[in-house]
């Protein structure tokens, strides 16, 4: 086993644990490239555009969950509230902003309603993090990973039944951000508020990447992740740290949720898809991978288009479920997972 | 017995008060008995939780789909051959039992939050896989369920939930204060030393699932066969959050303290509920915030609260004790 | 500059110190010597501000600590070392280094202190993108010294820096603290390399279950009888 491991950090890979531990991805890829080819075959290519569509904000979503499991070791049961955030203040932002700004200016009420939505997103979840978290930091850490994540059903709980008692059950909506036609890509219609979300996921996912890559705050972040103590004899505020990834995270779900609200309208359980979906590329990717988050992402929204379209569309959260336990069968760490530290495991 | 009976002085007292409370006032009107039947039924199903929670440390969190599984084989049964319930019950705890067989060979390799994902993913997957099959289980129609007898009251239906808690209790029990229980906990606080002393991880975890998902499936039964009716909703994530939540509250690792915060738990939430419905939501915002302001001032529950007010008694009676601690 | 007074402190219900005193002044080398469980690695603990004092008080540049989270104490101008070095094993050398900079915002500063580490350890400017994780022994020690001096440290703590160290490496890590020691830095240092250690240090506190027993010049604790029989195993 010591001697397997010493061979991986060494780059060195025998044959034979190259079979054992990349076949699943391999296998995965090639099925999902499979999946995409037969049914653009059959269907035509919208299922490659829907998937990449949907891919690229479950990738949003899901890159918020991987990033507060990396760092603070908070599996985010609540994670489909803040979408829920996103949602209703994109809701309250569009509709009384777009009737006020109208003629050449118009393409830019979608981009401050889903920037109001972030900045909510990411206040509301720093202030849950500093009220709920930051005292929970402060006390025991015995038990953290499943303490915390009874706090966030608690917190997803609050979430969901608070907004039924002040805003009711109503679908909130809007049929489209954009009242220009379908743009025309491989002869597949695609509404433009598709076109704006793939690229908000674009740009918020390569932001993301950017921030944690290059940034001196991306840089506290990992070194967060990777050693508390450490980080903590380099002058970081491991505290402050943590409460704006947990706002980023936060942000994030909110910014998914406000760019799909032409897709999904506010309403008390609005979270609930986002949430499954978000954990099954997270689980797929491995648990604080953030970047396989982003392709597990699209893995998960191609096999839920092509379920959808050959199956039926009551099986789409069936059959992604039943093969994400399969992958886990072969796999336990995830597709890209980087072996989980010891903490995270209790 | 008599020594048995000492030795359970708690349980006997407890189960005592339960016995007689639904026969005197104000618990003895029909609305508040079919409380206690909740409460008996909650209990049942958190001890379940707990003996999988709190000694191996994984969160079963697709629970209430396998529990749901039990409680629809055991209406198929009992609609399609004809039986009465109290056999067909055998049936549920059949199939919750292989299901949970089946998610403890197939979480084994995976430690703390993944095996509860895992688990909670299959729960999805069989609550999509019920509300589809349309032709055996009506969807979300609902299938209509034969109940155990006919009565008006909620009496018979009450002492039938009591008897499968405390059953559930005794032999749950049991097995956590045998040499398994030992190994339980071992393999909950760490498995790698668990491995190296000799413990067999694979067995004691798939013992485990099998045996919490077994009493899942019968309790299980018990709802179907009591509510008459079944909508795949009882397989719902929410359903294992409420069962978590007793459990949490009650205090991991104790089985008794879910037991005993059940029964207050379910008059609270109902009695909210009947009392706040002019603002529908508002009792499940109070749940939660306690919920949350529980986990995070006072984490071990009320089994932790109890053994620290009373540190010797309760440990002699209920054997509360932990190990390695 | 740095002030340690009748400092209770432990684990949980564990007291492990017990009403230690001592100082550093400005510039010295001080070691703090003693056997295995002594608690020396808690009274760092206690001054880097990782673990609270249950009792007395300490000092850094007349400022008390008190209350102080690590991070502040490190702000104030304390690098530690820590005895299993901490490190960020999953970025590079380079990322460990900025990060051991991290409060300081000044571009030309950075640099001047990286040159100074790549000049200190040389083998740390060859490793410059590779992994912290993948590093040798004598690199990680090298490595974690090197991140602490890159906060410009006015006191920096050490613990045990020979641990699992060939007494090459030992030698050469040695060499580089005595060199900071003697371009002025002021340094505590955790060690159980008794006659190295001695050698060097202008003087030494002996640690011995939580209680300080023994202190003074270290050219003169090299002569006392308990050192020399229970640490040196002369006599
Ligand atoms: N995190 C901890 N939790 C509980 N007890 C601890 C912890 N760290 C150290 N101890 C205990 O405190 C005592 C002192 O430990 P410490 O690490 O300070 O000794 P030391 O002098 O540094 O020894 P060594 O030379 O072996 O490093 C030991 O008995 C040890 O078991
Ligand atoms: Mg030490």
């Amino acid at each position: 086993m010591s001697a397997v491991k010493q061979a991986r950090r060494h780059g060195r890979r025998s044959r034979l644990e190259f079979a054992s531990m990349r076949s699943p991805v391999v296998l995965t890829l090639a099925v999902t490239a499979a999946v995409a080819i037969v049914g653009t075959a059959r269907a035509g290519p919208f299922i490659i555009v829907n998937g990449l569509v949907t891919g690229a904000i479950w990738a949003l979503v899901a890159a918020g969950l991987a990033l507060v499991f990396g760092v603070m070791n908070i599996p985010n049961f609540a994670q489909g509230e803040f979408f829920l955030v996103g949602s209703l203040s994109g809701y309250l932002v569009f509709t009384n902003v777009s009737p006020r700004i109208g003629g050449g200016l118009a393409w830019a009420a979608p981009i401050i309603t889903i920037l109001v939505a972030l900045l909510v997103g990411m206040l509301v979840g720093g202030l849950l993090d500093v009220v709920i978290f930051g005292q929970m930091r402060r006390r025991i850490r015995e038990q953290w990973v499943m303490n915390t994540f009874v706090v966030t059903v608690g917190i997803s709980v609050v979430m969901i039944n608070g907004y039924q008692l002040i805003w009711g059950t109503d679908y909130r909506g809007i049929p489209a951000y954009f009242t220009a036609p379908p743009i025309h890509v491989l002869g597949v219609g695609i509404a433009i508020d598709r076109v704006f979300a793939l690229a908000v996921g674009a740009v918020a996912i390569s932001g993301l990447w950017a921030l944690l890559r290059f940034a001196r705050l991306g840089r506290a972040i990992r070194a967060v992740s990777q050693d508390e103590a450490g980080a903590l004899m380099s002058g970081i505020d491991i505290s402050r740290i943590q409460t704006l990834t947990f706002a980023i995270s936060s942000g994030l779900a909110a910014l998914a949720g406000a760019t799909l609200l032409f897709n999904f309208p506010a309403f008390p359980y609005v979270g609930i898809k986002p949430l499954y979906v978000a954990w099954t590329v997270v689980i797929l990717a491995g648990l604080g991978n953030v970047g396989g988050a982003v392709v597990a992402g699209f893995i998960i929204a191609l096999f839920q288009t092509s379920t959808s379209y050959f199956i039926g569309s009551q099986w789409e959260d069936v059959v992604p479920f039943a093969l994400i336990v399969v992958i886990l069968a072969l796999r336990p760490n995830g597709l890209f997972g980087r072996g989980v530290r010891g903490v995270w495991e209790q | 017995m008599i020594a048995y009976l000492k030795r359970r002085r708690g349980l006997a007292l407890g189960a005592i008060v339960l016995l007689v409370l639904p026969l005197i006032p104000p618990f003895d009107q029909e609305d508040i008995r079919r409380w206690l039947v909740a409460g008996a039924l909650f209990a049942g199903l958190a001890i379940a939780f707990d003996f999988t929670a709190g000694y191996i440390n994984v969160v079963n969190f697709g629970f209430a789909a396998f529990s749901g599984a039990g409680g629809y084989a055991s209406a198929l049964v009992a609609i399609h051959f004809n039986l009465p319930p109290v056999i067909s019950m055998f049936a549920g705890v059949l199939v919750a039992g292989l299901l949970g067989l089946f998610t403890g060979v197939l979480t084994l390799r995976f430690r703390g939050i993944y095996a509860a994902v895992a688990a909670w993913f299959l729960g999805l997957a069989l609550l999509g896989i019920t509300r589809n099959i349309t032709p055996l289980t009506r969807g979300p129609l609902g299938l209509s369920v034969p109940t155990f007898l006919e009565s008006d009251s909620n009496l018979p239906f009450y002492y039938i939930a009591l008897g499968m808690m405390v059953v559930t209790y005794l032999v749950l029990k049991a097995v956590t204060e045998s040499r398994t229980g030992l190994a339980f906990r071992a393999i909950g606080q760490n498995m790698e030393a668990a491995r190296a002393s000799g413990v067999n991880p694979t067995r004691y975890r798939i013992l485990n699932f099998t045996l919490s998902c077994m009493f899942a499936g019968w309790l299980g039964a018990f709802y179907a066969h009591y509510y008459a009716i079944l909508t795949p909703d009882v397989m719902n994530t929410t359903q294992t959050v409420q069962v978590l939540v007793i459990a949490y509250l009650g205090g991991r690792g104790s089985l008794w303290g879910p037991a005993a915060i059940a029964f207050p738990m379910i008059f609270i939430t109902e009695w909210l509920r009947a009392n706040l419905d002019r603002f529908p939501g508002l009792d499940l915002v109070i749940y939660g915030i306690v919920l949350i302001l529980v986990m995070v001032y006072y984490p071990g529950g009320f089994a932790a609260l109890v053994s620290a007010l009373r540190p010797q008694g309760i440990r002699l009676i209920c054997g509360v004790g932990r190990v390695g601690k | 500059m740095l002030e340690v007074e009748a400092v209770d402190s432990g684990y949980g219900f564990l007291q492990v110190l017990h009403g230690v005193n001592l100082r550093v002044e400005e510039g010295e080398l001080v070691a703090i010597l003693g056997p295995n469980g002594a608690g020396k690695s808690t009274m760092l603990k206690c001054i880097a501000g990782m673990l609270r004092p249950w009792r007395g008080e300490i000092r850094f540049r007349n400022r008390s600590l008190a209350g102080l989270k690590a991070n502040r104490v490190s702000r104030l101008g304390m690098g530690y070392v820590s005895e299993t070095l901490n490190l960020f094993t999953g970025m590079s050398v380079y990322e460990n280094l900025l990060l051991g900079a991290y409060a300081i915002t000044d571009h030309e500063i950075r640099r001047q202190s990286l040159d100074f580490v790549f000049d200190l350890f040389p083998r740390l400017a060859e490793r410059r993108p590779q992994l912290a994780g993948t590093l040798s022994g004598g690199e990680r020690k090298m490595l974690a010294i090197g991140r602490a001096l890159m906060g410009r440290p006015a006191l920096l703590l050490v613990d045990e820096p020979s641990l699992g160290l060939a007494p090459l490496l030992t030698q050469s890590v040695f060499a580089a603290l005595k060199r900071l020691s003697q371009d002025g830095l002021t340094i505590l240092l955790v060690e159980q390399n008794v006659p190295g250690t001695l050698e060097m240090a202008d003087r030494a506190y002996v640690l011995e279950q939580g209680a300080v027993v023994l202190e003074g010049p270290a050219r003169r604790l090299q002569e006392t009888a308990h050192i020399q029989e229970v640490y040196m195993g002369l006599r």
